[in-house]
């Protein structure tokens, strides 16, 4: 397949991992870490750690959008499904999420619960058309990349009329998450690592490299704010119980903020204090 | 979730959607994310929408970076 064979040249690749290692300092150790999933996929998949030296270490963070959500996210899902009795539709990778008392959605599932595995929200909003006698809630998380087709099928929803199907918003953006690991005490005890040449702080140089992240400007805003959590941001409100209808409560406006490809009408959520079950608390701020 | 994959598109449908194949395997995605789309073209495929098209130049300019990162080495 064209340009698809030529990045999977082990060839090219043992020449690549010959010349990381010429360039390393000797008695120098680098730590590197990858952002996204699918990197630590390929990444293990391809066995990248072993091709590259010793000193150069790869570490898997900040933590995939699955991972890092807090459990009573997930437990509002298992509720949804047992209690409100709604078809609780949602990606493969949330099934097995421990939650409360030993759960989980699979195992809620089993208990009776109508619990749907699916590839593509437009799955979920297929099963809300198909079963317009039963609520459909579509469980949706993920970063900035998974978070436009979400938008999208809550257009769609409220352009074809439906009125039983909902969205919980598990979408976090990532340029927050990123800026309070550079700025721990850990990460700047490692220094930085300069790139073509040019010696940057690590901020801007790992800025640059954060995919579909929004302005600059951004990343300012939500460095400045990563240092004062409290600085006048109310708390974001947590999911709400129940069912919200799809329908939107004021004109949509704008583009989306930080996303990959912009949904028009969607914003991201400004000022918001988000959740991850791993950092804690994060600031996030949206450029409005 | 995370999974973004290259997949080639065979054909237009209505509605925004396409059908694409991946080594054989043939799915309808969405293109309502991606502009100017064409049979023939390589689109990144996520949660079954079409992200970003894939880029010619783009990929020639890394596998030039490729190849003159390796050029000492090279026979």
């Amino acid at each position: 397949m064209k340009y698809i064979d030529e990045f999977r040249d082990g060839a090219l690749a043992h020449r690549l991992a010959t010349a990381i290692a010429a360039e390393t300092e000797p008695g120098r150790t680098y730590h590197l870490m990858e952002f996204c999933g699918g990197h630590t996929h390929a990444i293990s998949r391809y066995g990248i750690t072993d091709l590259l030296p010793p000193s150069v270490r790869m570490i898997h963070g900040p933590g995939c959008p699955v991972c890092v959500l807090p459990i009573g996210r997930v437990d509002l899902a298992i509720d949804l499904a047992l209690q409100q009795r709604v078809i609780l539709a949602t990606y493969g990778d949330c099934l097995r999420v421990p939650a409360s008392n030993g759960l989980s959605l699979l195992k809620a599932k089993a208990r009776g619960g109508d619990v749907r595995m699916v590839y593509s929200p437009a799955d979920a909003l297929t099963l809300a058309q198909a079963h317009p006698e039963r609520e459909v809630v579509f469980f949706a998380i993920g970063f900035e990349t998974t978070t436009p087709p979400t938008a999208l099928v809550i257009k769609q929803a409220a352009r074809l009329g439906l009125t039983n199907f909902s969205v919980v918003c598990n979408h976090v953006l990532t340029p927050a998450a990123i800026t309070n690991i550079l700025e721990s005490p850990e990460v700047r005890q490692l220094g930085t690592l300069p790139l073509d040449d040019h010696r940057q702080p690590t901020l801007r140089v790992l800025c640059r490299g954060v995919p579909q992240a929004g302005s600059d400007r951004g990343f300012r805003a939500a460095r400045r704010d990563a240092g004062h959590p409290d600085a006048g941001a109310p708390d974001q409100p947590g999911p709400r119980r129940g069912r919200e209808r799809v329908h939107p409560r004021r004109q949509p406006r704008g583009q989306s903020q930080g996303a990959g490809p912009g949904v028009r009408g969607v914003r991201a959520a400004p000022h918001v204090r988000v959740a991850w079950a791993g950092p804690g608390a994060i600031q996030c701020v949206a450029h409005p | 979730m995370c999974l973004a994959i290259p997949v080639r598109v065979v054909e237009l449908l209505s509605d925004a959607a396409a059908l694409v194949d991946l080594d054989g395997i043939r799915k309808e995605i969405s293109l309502a994310l991606v502009d100017g789309v064409e049979v023939g073209d390589y689109v990144i495929m996520h949660v079954g929408y079409a992200l970003a098209r894939l880029d010619p130049d783009e990929a020639e300019r890394t596998l030039a970076l490729f190849a003159a990162a390796t050029a000492e080495q090279s026979p």
